[in-house]
């Protein structure tokens, strides 16, 4: 179902916000797990996972639950399609992975934050940082955003068989006319 | 999935306006060569993360550095540290 103009911009404006904002909030995490990775201040360890806890719950969570649902709305409510374009379909599964991913990581920095908290120095020193994934999560939201940017052609067979339909549809309709 | 930045002039061949080649050269008959680039790629990308978690010994979260409790058992092991001193020797039990 295609979007009014007016929906379609208040939701490309709102996706933009909330993928860009996702891309930044992982960068800072990614901060904050190298300096819990190569501080020897068992102080800077702890606040780094709290830091952690409270970034990826609050901000990294509902900006990729956001940036998800509005692309949806987006690809849906548009004449891109879901399935249509290889780029759109890889766009959505990278970020269908990233966010499964993230809501399968999130729950062991909660258990790393509360050891943080709680632990004597000796084992709050020993919780090393996070650097992995949110390295890895970055480069995928990278190729994200380039997909988007750059739309690199071609259609799916899906699509090209939608393609074929209403082009059939249009033919049809101007040799009744 | 930033669909709405750029409203494609024909939506179902997005390109085709700005092609030197033609209008035809929109038309992909197989699998685009970028998509089998980025699907190789992709592969052994996460083949070589496979290989380095099995080396490594498949921990590769927030809990590789800790004990061989395992990071599930994270509330017990908070316990545990509890009880222990600075120095790693348990603490007075009071018994």
């Amino acid at each position: 179902m295609p979007l009014p103009l007016e929906l379609r911009r208040a939701t490309l404006a709102a996706h933009i916000v909330c993928s860009v904002g996702w891309l930044g909030a992982a960068a800072a995490y990614l901060a904050l797990g190298v300096a819990a990775g190569v501080s020897r201040d068992v102080q800077i360890v702890r606040a780094a996972w709290i830091g952690m806890e409270l970034t990826g719950w609050f901000v990294i969570v509902p900006l990729a639950c956001f940036a998800f649902l509005t692309g949806l709305v987006l690809s849906l409510g548009t004449p891109w399609g879901l399935f249509r374009h290889y780029w759109v379909m890889i766009a959505l599964m990278l970020t269908a992975l990233s966010l499964v991913v993230l809501l399968l990581h999130m729950p062991s920095v909660s258990a790393a934050a509360a050891l943080a908290r709680t632990a004597d120095d000796t084992s709050a020193s020993q919780l090393g940082g996070d650097v992995v994934h949110p390295a890895v999560g970055l480069v995928v939201l990278v190729v994200v955003t380039v997909l988007n940017v750059h739309k690199p052609r071609g259609l799916t067979p899906y699509g090209q068989r939608k393609q074929a339909d209403e082009r059939g549809t249009k033919r049809r309709g101007v040799v009744r006319s | 999935m930033d669909h709405g930045a750029q409203k494609p002039a024909r939506p179902a061949e997005p390109g085709i306006a700005v092609s030197r080649a033609g209008p035809r050269a929109g038309w992909v008959a197989g699998v685009p060569r970028w998509v089998k680039v980025f699907v190789i790629t992709t592969l052994a990308l996460v083949l070589l993360m496979v290989v380095v978690m099995l080396l490594s010994g498949g921990q590769h979260g927030p809990g590789r550095h800790l004990s061989s409790a395992g990071f599930e058992d994270e509330s017990a092991q908070v316990t545990n540290t509890n009880l222990l001193s600075s120095d790693g020797t348990s603490a007075p039990s009071g018994r």
